[in-house]
């Protein structure tokens, strides 16, 4: 896959606490939205995509591992950059609150590894339809989930910025990780809430479509709205996409072509072919 | 921190601080707010804290409940906002809860989770946008666009040649940009060469994107808020 990052403070706030790494050989991309005053939100985001990503390219036979072994590396590396925040965390007092949302995408081909924690999300553009992969750990996705409100009310709410799981808050974390299949074409967002609180689902698959021939474009354009919207927070984007399967004009008539004219073997030919697997 | 303020004919207001999860208000002598007049039921209705949002229900009074002059069964409610119970004037005052500016940082919720929710897509979290310049359009001039029109009402649209070389139009609050996207073919706006730093339309401006010429038009007014 290939990669591009978009990263901006907004128009209200005065430091950017979102922080990210893409590690494009590797297939690691990761974005966190830290929290914490004092400047400790964009620690414990740094510490955060660090010590993953370090993790994870430490793990032995990290680039032939398959999935499962890989599911559980990124748990530990999760698990362990919790660790490592609450260690910092403890080594001095403005640090003491600090914590960070995190969402990771592994590219391993035609799969890819995703993982969340917190408001930050996940989408995937297939087709030219937008889905989102992930599903806020906050209190209005869990309100909304649990049925206490609808998502009508949930546009009333105060509570969007609320999380409910976090790295560096707790002693234990419970990341959310998940396997998805990847096809050639499709483009992946990672993005902090400064996207998705800003810019409505509707807008971010409309810009994603419009400007798919040029993601880095599409990742400039979705901060410039989220700006135009208001900015009230950072904002970071991450695009990955697969590249589509190249298909030069001629080949694509060909292929046109071949589907037309009568097969070379009859029905019955083709449908004993079938069953008796020649 | 939150407050109601609670009036009524006649008599001086009185503040009430939401320092509790769950306030009920009626006629009943327990109740969190004692509101004690004819046309309120004794179990009238209840605040509920849940997280940053204050949440009103009517617990089937028998006059019902009204917030800004419409009857409520369950309200999130917003600053400013006026609850009608019985002869009862109640403001709700909460500048934190406005729905155009919120807290947006980013904060670890502290206090009981809701729990595992049941399944459903991630719940649309965004603001409306709200456009306040007129609304544009394209005239096709010259080339294989000649004769056509397009209203450019959507936030971003993209223009393609039959090669794939294509410009896009972002609408932004007070006008529109322009932009090239990909491709060979060179687009220019009145002559001059433009790439992926977009560049501000103007009325009138001539849009050449590989011998496609559009001119750029906008409509006289203020745009709708959408």
């Amino acid at each position: 896959m290939e990669v591009t990052v978009q990263s901006h403070t907004g128009m209200l706030r005065d430091h950017n606490e979102d922080n990210h790494l893409v590690d494009a050989r590797n297939g690691i991309f990761l974005v966190a939205d830290g929290m914490g005053g004092h400047q400790a939100g964009e620690v414990a985001s740094k510490l955060c995509v660090e010590t993953v990503h370090a993790r994870l390219v430490d793990m032995p036979r990290f680039a032939d591992a398959n999935l499962e072994i890989v599911v559980q590396g990124v748990k530990d590396a999760i698990h362990e950059a919790n660790r490592e925040i609450r260690r910092s965390a403890r080594s001095s007092p403005e640090r003491a609150n600090m914590g960070t949302t995190l969402v990771l995408l592994l590219d391993r081909g035609d799969a890819a590894v995703i993982a969340h924690l917190g408001d930050s999300r996940i989408y995937r553009l297939r087709e030219g339809h937008l889905q989102a992969l992930t599903r806020d750990h906050s209190l209005l996705q869990e309100q909304v989930g649990a049925g206490f409100i609808t998502h009508e009310e949930a546009r009333q709410s105060h509570n969007r910025n609320l999380v409910t799981r976090a790295l560096g808050v707790e002693e234990n974390v419970d990341p959310e990780v998940n396997i998805v299949d990847v096809r050639p074409g499709d483009c992946f967002l990672l993005c902090s809430d400064g996207l998705n609180t800003m810019v409505a689902d509707a807008d971010i698959e409309l810009v994603l479509a419009e400007l798919e021939a040029n993601p880095p474009l599409a990742a400039k354009v979705l901060v410039g709205v989220a700006n135009d919207n208001g900015g009230h927070d950072n904002v970071t984007v991450a695009l990955a996409w697969s590249p589509a399967r190249a298909a030069p004009p001629d080949e694509v008539a060909a292929g046109s072509r071949s589907v037309a004219p009568v097969p070379e073997k009859g029905l019955f030919a083709r449908l004993f072919g079938w069953l008796f697997g020649k | 921190m939150a407050k109601l303020l609670i009036t009524r004919a006649g008599e001086s207001p009185m503040h009430r601080f939401i320092d509790n999860d769950r306030i009920s208000l009626g006629r009943q002598a327990s109740s969190g707010v004692v509101l004690d007049a004819n046309g309120v039921s004794k179990e009238h209705a209840v605040l509920l804290t849940v997280g940053n949002d204050h949440i009103l229900e009517d617990l089937g009074s028998t006059n019902g409940t009204l917030v800004n002059g419409q009857p409520v069964k369950r309200r999130i409610l917003q600053n400013r906002d006026q609850i009608e119970i019985g002869p009862y004037r109640i403001q709700y005052v909460n500048q934190r809860a406005l729905s155009t500016m919120d807290f947006d940082q980013t904060m670890m919720f502290e206090g009981e989770s809701v729990g595992g929710g049941g399944g459903g897509e991630t719940v649309e979290t965004a603001r409306q946008r709200r456009l306040a310049g007129p609304l544009g359009g394209l005239r096709g001039v010259q080339g294989s666009r000649a004769g056509e029109n397009v209203i450019l009402d959507r936030l971003i649209q993209t223009f393609s040649r039959p090669d794939g070389s294509s410009a896009a139009i972002l609408r932004r609050p007070k006008g529109y940009v322009i932009m090239k996207v990909a491709g060979r073919e060179s687009l220019r706006v009145n002559k001059r060469p433009v790439g992926e730093d977009w560049l501000e339309l103007s009325a009138d401006d001539q849009i050449d994107l590989g011998g496609d010429v559009y001119a750029f038009y906008l409509r006289q007014g203020v745009g709708e808020e959408s």
